[in-house]
């Protein structure tokens, strides 16, 4: 198909990546507002890429002090888990799809991105700062 | 992993909270969070071993990478010792991946400066043994560069997956990249996200 070192087969750990290409965390802001739960348009939107060798899901807060930006998504709650369940299906489904028709094994794989962020961070210089950034650019 | 996920990557750069403990200038701790860099690591090394407790090593990762922004974390004498430190450190869990972000800043005249380009992958690749994955500013010849001179394992490509959902197929047939519209990359919805279109040959597009 290629002989570029970008598609040659890559064990990571134990899993089997069919490339060397990776999507890098974007931050997009596409959750939900309020509730921080992934969409389905942001299943679609990751499906529609994952013929990547690997997808690293955007900077995902793990609790509610952890933002720095509106619209993004959370995963400390069941609605959250269940909205990003809808995102590692239909990647793990439309990789699945994609290596079928190309007669490669190894799928796409997926993973989570967490960004521990403080609303004070402990004794520092910049505290100002430690709030989170709404769609007006307001510190929230 | 109950979302289904395959891993976890914990973020330790840019301008979050494990960077702030890292830095020298906004860690101002004097307990056994603050001082040394064995000290300002503490932190990242608690949340690993955390982490490890309920994810097998081999799944989990880690983005670290030393950097100049503004302010605070304009990189100064502590940033390049603490960042060898880590990743040295880091080496010793077996973990999935480290993600090494090149620079993002102009790093001329910092203490930072010989790890501009591809500065940063020739100095720490060395320290760390298991997968690198290299990212910022990367193209389809600097990937297969990298890959080949052993500098990365895996390449991410952040920016050029915004235009392109079909990237891999795209290098693959080396079709040239859609551009980014970049008025709509922190907007709502799914113009400028989910409708980007995959590559259509045409009498404007005509493939090579």
């Amino acid at each position: 198909m290629s002989n570029q070192p970008l598609f040659a087969p890559y064990r990571m750990g134990d899993l089997d990546l069919p490339n060397r290409i990776v999507m890098a965390p974007l931050t997009r802001m596409r959750a939900q507002p309020h509730d921080h739960v992934p969409t389905t348009l942001q299943a679609e939107y990751y499906a529609q890429r994952a013929s990547a060798g690997l997808i690293i899901t955007e900077a995902t807060a793990i609790s509610p002090e952890g933002f720095g930006w509106a619209d993004t998504p959370g995963l400390w709650t069941e609605e959250q888990v269940r909205g990003w369940r809808r995102v590692t299906d239909a990647v793990h489904a439309a990789a699945a799809a994609s290596s079928h028709s190309s007669g490669t094994p190894a799928r796409s794989r997926i993973l989570n991105y967490w960004a521990a962020r403080s609303p004070c961070p402990p004794r520092t210089s910049i505290q100002a700062r430690c709030r989170s950034l709404g769609r007006d650019g307001s510190r929230r | 992993m109950e979302a289904g996920f395959d891993g976890v990557q914990i973020l330790a750069n840019y301008l979050y909270l494990i960077s702030q403990f890292l830095n020298a200038t906004t860690n101002l701790r004097k307990d056994e969070y603050g001082g040394s860099l064995e000290n300002r690591s503490r932190f990242l090394f608690e949340i690993v071993e955390a982490v490890l407790g309920e994810v097998d090593a081999q799944r989990v990762g880690v983005k670290i990478s030393p950097m100049h922004e503004g302010g605070a974390f304009q990189a100064n004498d502590e940033t390049l010792p603490v960042t060898e430190y880590a990743i040295q450190k880091l080496s010793s869990y077996k973990l999935s991946h480290l993600l090494l972000m090149g620079n993002t800043t102009d790093f001329t005249g910092t203490p930072l400066e010989k790890l501009a380009d591809d500065g940063m992958f020739q100095h720490f690749r060395p320290l760390f043994n298991g997968t690198l994955i290299a990212n910022v500013n990367m193209d389809r010849e600097r990937g297969n560069r990298l890959v080949a001179e052993g500098l990365a394992d895996l390449i991410a490509f952040g920016r050029p997956y915004i235009a392109n959902p079909d990237l891999v197929l795209r290098f693959t047939e080396n079709i040239p990249l859609a551009e980014v519209d970049w008025e709509t990359v922190y907007t709502s919805g799914s113009h400028g996200y989910s409708d980007y279109p995959t590559y259509q040959p045409s009498e404007h597009n005509p493939r090579s």
